[in-house]
């Protein structure tokens, strides 16, 4: 006999060798129908491997991700057999599932797809699914695998010589046969809604020197109706695309001769901008902030002390130099370290904390061409930036404070769905973080109490945590079932040590305050781009800038 | 009248037809259309168009205003701390 760990604690007695899937049906019946995946002691399995050992069992329906994940694993093995039945010639590399759907990359030979075969593919993919063939796992070995794939497939006989032997896995359905490592539905007729999505070049493994390959990307579900919803929300897309309505509406845009991903706001963009700065600058007023102003530049010395040169240096922007030898000046990537600087102007005792400053502050970081995207990926913007420097003491209450103030922020424009993700610490690997423990537990219990007290729906991640400190990040989900990530709130424990802050503490000694970094916004560019998307560039009365429009008929 | 009720409005008196004012209106998501005839001009009212829902009707200016206040208010509660 085994024991089989459940979800729910709950731990149930079966003969050696029971399925995942036999695990479902003791479940109850009705259950196991929907059950399409497994893990087991945390390895994805089929729903028919049989266990053989005490330990834990997930299963999977559709509606996880982990379903949803073998469920677009196993329609890109039905992509690839249509392919190689519609296409004899074709060679097969590899075929993952992504975050929607799932793509293959296939040297098509002499064959090149369009848009104008789509139809056929799907047809074809349909028809295998139909046959309700089981997705069945085979253990090969490095002879028999290569042996299969000599004179036939070059890019698969590469494949199977970088495994170890003993390792190698296939798997079979209908009359097709790919190397893989697992992780299916049982059987191919739960695909019942195919469509192939789009064509793309590929590079054989993303390197321009090799041959480009024919990336076909596709999305499929259990349900017709699926599709067609999904469709009609990609649809929808479309038309809220930032990018699309930041140039209808003539809110901003983009200049070859300024450069690329330095957004220029137009007028209607730029009062829109600042309507949502004084909203919040209202209500940070109130919460206790002061606004503070610093340069665009600062010394390459003063981000060697912060971190930041280490981390931006190099792949950033270079250094501005002057008439003057050795001096050289970096644009900001952070406002953090000119912050601390402010910090540092005067003494403080206890009672003058928390202080906290809060800064529209320019940023700029050097992205890749490739990731530059509208207004979420730029090369300078604008975060709605803050620093809080406090007692430990006071880390629980100026937590609570700043959610109120992100919550706030939420609830004016309109995003009432998100969850939140508590960072903390691998609490089997203290050496990995700078500060106390003492510190450490003390802003740990902050995080979570102030979560709890404020009743977020939050999931708490140990090992998350950046080295110096923990932290608390909200998801928001859109109008369109997107999440995106916004609202950030940072212990730090790094930077008050690397800018020697210090505050005397009723005992007369001088002590190292706390820092908190925080962005409800994140940065306006970003922030703008979400919204537009969110709603359709119909935003909530009080931020229209233009609220009515009068239109005398004689 | 607007201006007096922080109500932020423009006036569109371009020799332009009334029929691609409205569509440019539209196309620009401003909120509320207000269309001001003789009639409504006599009477001191306007006819209130709204961005995706179209027609809600005529209002006097004072009306119209409160509305709008109304909205402003309760999507934008104050930050209380
Ligand atoms: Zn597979
Ligand atoms: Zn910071």
């Amino acid at each position: 006999m085994i024991k089989i760990t459940l979800p729910d604690g709950s731990v149930r007695e079966f003969d050696s060798s029971v399925t995942p899937m036999d695990v479902a049906k003791n479940i109850s019946e009705g259950f196991a129908r929907n059950v399409i995946s497994a893990k087991f002691n945390g390895t994805t399995v089929e729903t028919t491997t049989p266990l053989t050992e005490d330990g834990t069992l997930v299963l999977y329906t559709w509606k996880d991700d982990e379903g949803k994940k073998a469920f677009w694993h196993s329609s890109a093995h039905i992509l690839a057999q249509a392919i190689l039945e519609l296409y004899p010639d074709a060679k097969l590399w590899v075929g993952p599932a992504i975050d929607r759907g799932f793509y293959y990359d296939v040297d098509m030979g002499d064959n090149v797809i369009t848009d104008k075969d789509f139809k056929t593919i799907e047809t074809k993919m349909l028809e295998i699914a139909r046959g309700k063939h089981d997705f069945k796992m085979r253990s090969s070995t490095k002879e028999e695998a290569l042996a299969y794939y000599k004179g036939r497939n070059e890019y698969k006989v590469d494949l199977v010589e970088g495994l170890e032997d003993g390792t190698i896995t296939f798997c079979d359905h209908d009359t097709f046969t790919d190397l893989c490592r697992g992780g299916h539905i049982p059987n191919t007729g739960i695909v019942k809604a195919v469509k192939v999505m789009s064509v793309a070049g590929a590079y054989y493994k993303g390197d321009e020197n090799n041959k480009q390959l024919t990336r076909i990307y596709g999305v499929s579900f259990p349900k017709q109706k699926e599709l067609k919803e999904y469709l009609e929300l990609l649809e929808e897309a479309k038309k809220r695309d930032h990018r699309k309505l930041g140039k209808e509406l003539e809110l901003f845009t983009f200049s070859q001769k300024v450069g690329q991903g330095l957004g220029l706001w137009l007028p209607k963009g730029a009062a829109l901008r600042s309507e949502l700065e004084n909203f919040l600058k209202k209500a940070q007023k109130k919460a206790g902030y002061e606004m503070v102003i610093s340069p665009h530049i600062g010394q390459k010395e003063l981000y060697v002390t912060s971190g930041h040169y280490a981390k931006y240096g190099e792949d950033s922007f270079q250094a501005i130099n002057t008439p003057k030898e050795d001096e050289e000046f970096l644009l900001k990537p952070m406002n953090c370290p000119h912050h601390c600087e402010i910090y540092n102007h005067k003494p403080y005792i206890y009672k003058d904390l928390p202080k906290r400053y809060a800064e529209f502050g320019t940023v700029y970081r050097y992205e890749q061409s490739g990731e530059l995207h509208g207004l979420t990926r730029v090369r300078g913007f604008t975060q709605d930036d803050a620093h809080i420097f406090c007692t430990p003491d006071q880390l629980d209450q100026e937590f609570k404070n700043v959610i109120d103030l992100v919550m706030y922020v939420f609830g004016s424009l309109g995003f009432d769905n998100f969850t939140a993700q508590v960072s903390l610490r691998d609490p089997e690997k203290p050496e990995k973080y700078i500060g106390s423990d003492e510190n450490w537990y003390k802003a740990e219990a902050a995080i979570i109490n102030a979560a709890k007290e404020k009743e977020l729906n939050y999931v708490v991640e140990y090992g998350e945590a950046a080295f110096y400190g923990p932290k608390l990040d909200f998801m928001v989900k859109d109008a369109l079932g997107r999440s995106w990530q916004l609202g950030t709130i940072q212990v730090d424990y790094n930077l008050p040590e690397r800018f020697d802050l210090t505050y005397k503490g009723s005992d007369n000694e001088l002590h190292r305050p706390v820092m908190i970094h925080r962005a409800p916004f994140g940065s306006l560019e970003r922030f703008i781009a979400i919204l537009l998307e969110h709603t359709g560039g119909n935003f909530p009365l009080w931020l229209m800038t233009e609220q009515a429009i009068l239109l005398p008929v004689s | 009248m607007l201006e007096n009720n922080e109500i932020r409005a423009q006036i569109d008196n371009r020799n332009e037809t009334v029929g691609k004012k409205i569509r440019e209106a539209e196309m620009s998501k401003v909120p509320f259309m207000l269309i001001i005839g003789e009639q409504e001009e006599k009477d001191g009212t306007v006819s209130v168009r709204r961005h995706g829902e179209g027609d809600i009707g005529t209002l006097t200016m004072e009306a119209f205003a409160e509305l709008v206040k109304e909205e402003v208010k309760n999507s934008l509660k104050p930050f209380n701390v």
